[in-house]
């Protein structure tokens, strides 16, 4: 529990302890020096008192001598009066010290000394009852040298006894109250010694559990602040960092933004030539389709045409055929004219006129035959003219019917081009205006990002500031934990 | 394949003058002829025949086929009234195998006259005698060739026709009856 207590807690409870040892070094302080005081009034109330009245009982045994004495040598009654009153003043005395007296050695003292006074009080009154008697002072003086000498020397001695013996208890007294004094001045210099070394020691213990939680409160402060440099370090960097980037950001959305303008105005102009092409689709889809009746036109003059070759073909087929036969019939005469020519070989000299008719008719019909191999070539030329040409007719015919559903095609085309270009402007024209609205975006952008520039600005500022508040505030963990362990940190 | 474009339009014309011009030339002398050949072709070869020893010549002779082995003989047709066989001249020149029908026949003038089938016809030349030479190519030339006629356009083997048909009634027999070698 004590760990969790405050620093003031700590100290206040040191503080108390501190208070409390000197609290209880006082009393044991005031309690000793009540105990010698007391004993000193004892010695000097009792002792010093008993001491004194004895004295003063020997002063008033002193002076009864006396006024005796004097009654004996005078035997005025002032001296008489003296005595009584001196006697009076020692019964006094001894009344006092008999109540004030505590030991039986003293109590026995003192009644040896009333009973020397008594003593010598009867022969002091026997003596002046004898002066008072008679006249004579020498006498008198004689027997005061006698009977009083004695039992005033039993009375000095009894009182001295008295005082020795009480002069003896003032000396013991005394050095008991010495003795009493010395040890409450011993206690009092342990309990002060107990009491600092308590205090030292519970100083140690405070400074000790203090010093180490504030070093290590002061390390973690020291690591925290370094820590906080460190990261104000960082962010400092990484604030300049980003004001940089927000630098570079900017610059870029500054080019976007003349990019984006860019692109509005090249979409308002495809969008314008996209308008414009789709003009041109149509004239072409209407064009497309004109060419493409144009085609169908053609076709069927190809076709017509193709049909006509075909004819002719077959014309020149038939001819070819006529041609055959009449080639037969030539190839069949000149067979006749060389048989003609056999027989007239075999007939003779008779058949020689009718061999050269013969062979008049062979040379007929080998000219009917050439010439009918002439008509045919050029019959077959022909056909080969006309085949080609139907061919060639067939291929433009299915040219032209390619053509046609190309052209069908190229019109269908151009109806989806025409569809497409529409699109195209209206998506153009989306986009001209999506551009516009990036633009303005983009424009609310480069405020933003300005702004942020310029909080980042403030945000390296501050981290610079950080930072040299982490630096001050390590410094200042360093010059703490350097008051705390000066041998530790360097 | 000629083409149309390239056809002489003076052509009716030079063939109507020559046709006009042949009527109109003298006929040559009776005299002065020579002795006349058919020009032929059969198989390979370009041969020759003297028309006197031809009876007829014939185009399209309808052939029926024999049972033979002989692959010269061709069959039997009808020419001029009779049933004469047909053989195929090339094969009998050449011995080899007869590869297509022959579109022309010559009938022989002989006793026994045998139709020669041969390919095509040329045409009927004329020479002089003394043109008309021994084969010099003996033991190399068809047996049957014992002559060559040389012609303006180069020489030509005559085939003696004369000497198949005797070899062929050899072959066959005085019956007709082919023989088998």
């Amino acid at each position: 529990m004590a760990r969790s207590w405050t620093f003031g807690r700590k100290v206040a409870c040191g503080f108390a302890v501190v208070v409390a040892l000197a609290v209880v070094t006082g009393v044991v302080a005031v309690v000793a020096l009540l105990g010698v005081v007391a004993q000193k009034d004892r010695v000097i109330a009792v002792n010093a008192a008993n001491l004194i009245d004895a004295e003063r009982l020997h002063g008033a045994v002193a002076n009864k001598v006396s006024g005796t004495r004097g009654f004996l040598l005078s035997g005025a009654s002032a001296f008489a009066e003296e005595v009584k009153s001196s006697r009076k003043e020692a019964l006094d005395l001894l009344a006092a010290l008999s109540g004030r007296v505590e030991s039986e050695r003293s109590r026995r003292l003192l009644s040896e000394v009333a009973r020397a006074e008594a003593a010598h009080q009867a022969v002091v009154e026997r003596v002046m009852s004898e002066r008072a008697a008679s006249a004579d002072s020498e006498a008198a003086l004689a027997r005061f040298v006698e009977e009083l000498t004695p039992s005033r020397e039993e009375m000095e001695r009894c009182l001295g006894e008295f005082v020795a013996h009480e002069e003896a208890l003032l000396v013991d007294g005394r050095r008991s109250s010495s003795e009493s004094a010395s040890t409450a001045i011993a206690l009092e210099l342990a309990v002060t010694a107990g009491a600092l070394l308590a205090a030292v020691l519970l100083a140690f213990v405070i400074t000790r559990g203090l010093g180490r939680q504030i070093g290590s409160a002061v390390q973690h402060v020291q690591n925290s602040s370094v820590e906080c440099q460190a990261a104000a370090n960082q962010q400092a960097a990484g604030a300049r960092a980003q004001a940089s980037s927000m630098t570079e950001i900017a610059t870029t959305i500054s080019e976007l933004l003349v990019t984006s303008r860019q692109i509005a105005d090249s979409s308002q102009r495809v969008a314008h030539i996209a308008g414009e092409t789709s003009g041109a689709a149509g004239e072409g889809e209407r064009m497309m389709r004109l060419a493409r009746e144009s085609m169908g036109s053609i076709k069927s003059q190809v076709d017509l045409t193709v049909s006509h070759m075909l004819e002719l073909g077959r014309t020149s087929q038939q001819i070819g055929s006529v041609l055959d036969l009449i080639t037969e019939m030539a190839d069949q005469t000149n067979i006749l004219a060389i048989n003609a020519t056999i027989e007239a070989a075999g007939a003779g000299d008779a058949g020689s006129r009718f061999a050269v008719v013969a062979d008049e008719i062979r040379k007929l019909a080998d000219r009917v035959a050439n010439s009918t191999k002439e008509v045919r070539a050029l019959i077959d030329g022909i056909r080969s003219s006309v085949n080609a040409t139907v061919m060639a007719t067939e291929g433009g015919s299915k040219a032209a019917d390619a053509g046609a559903r190309q052209f069908g095609e190229v019109t269908t085309s151009f109806n989806r081009i025409a569809q497409l270009v529409g699109t195209t402007t209206e998506a153009a024209r989306e986009i001209e205006l999506s551009t516009k609205q990036q633009a303005s975006a983009v424009e609310q952008v480069n405020v933003a990002i300005a702004n942020v520039a310029q909080a980042t600005k403030e945000t390296e500022a501050s981290s610079t500031q950080t930072l040299q508040t982490a630096s001050q505030l390590a410094g200042l963990s360093r010059e703490l934990a350097r008051l705390i362990h000066p041998d530790v940190v360097a | 394949m000629r083409d149309a474009a390239a056809i002489d339009p003076d052509l009716p014309r030079a063939l109507r003058e020559a046709f006009d011009r042949s009527f109109a030339a003298p006929r040559a002398a009776p005299a002065a002829r020579g002795v006349d050949f058919l020009a032929i072709r059969a198989g390979r070869s370009a041969c020759a025949v003297r028309l006197k020893s031809l009876k007829s010549v014939v185009k399209g002779v309808a052939v029926s086929p024999l049972p033979t082995r002989r692959e010269a003989l061709l069959g039997v047709a009808s020419v001029g009234g009779g049933v004469v066989p047909v053989y195929a001249l090339a094969a009998l020149l050449d011995g080899g195998p007869v590869a297509h029908p022959p579109s022309f026949a010559l009938v022989t003038a002989g006793a026994c006259p045998v139709a020669l089938a041969f390919d095509s016809l040329d045409g009927i030349f004329s020479v002089a005698p003394r043109d008309i030479r021994p084969s010099a190519q003996k033991g190399r030339a068809p047996r049957y060739v014992l002559e060559v006629a040389e012609t303006e356009v180069g020489a030509r083997p005559v085939v003696d026709v004369a000497r198949v048909e005797q070899e062929l009634l050899l072959r066959r027999g005085p019956s007709g009856a082919e023989r088998q070698e």
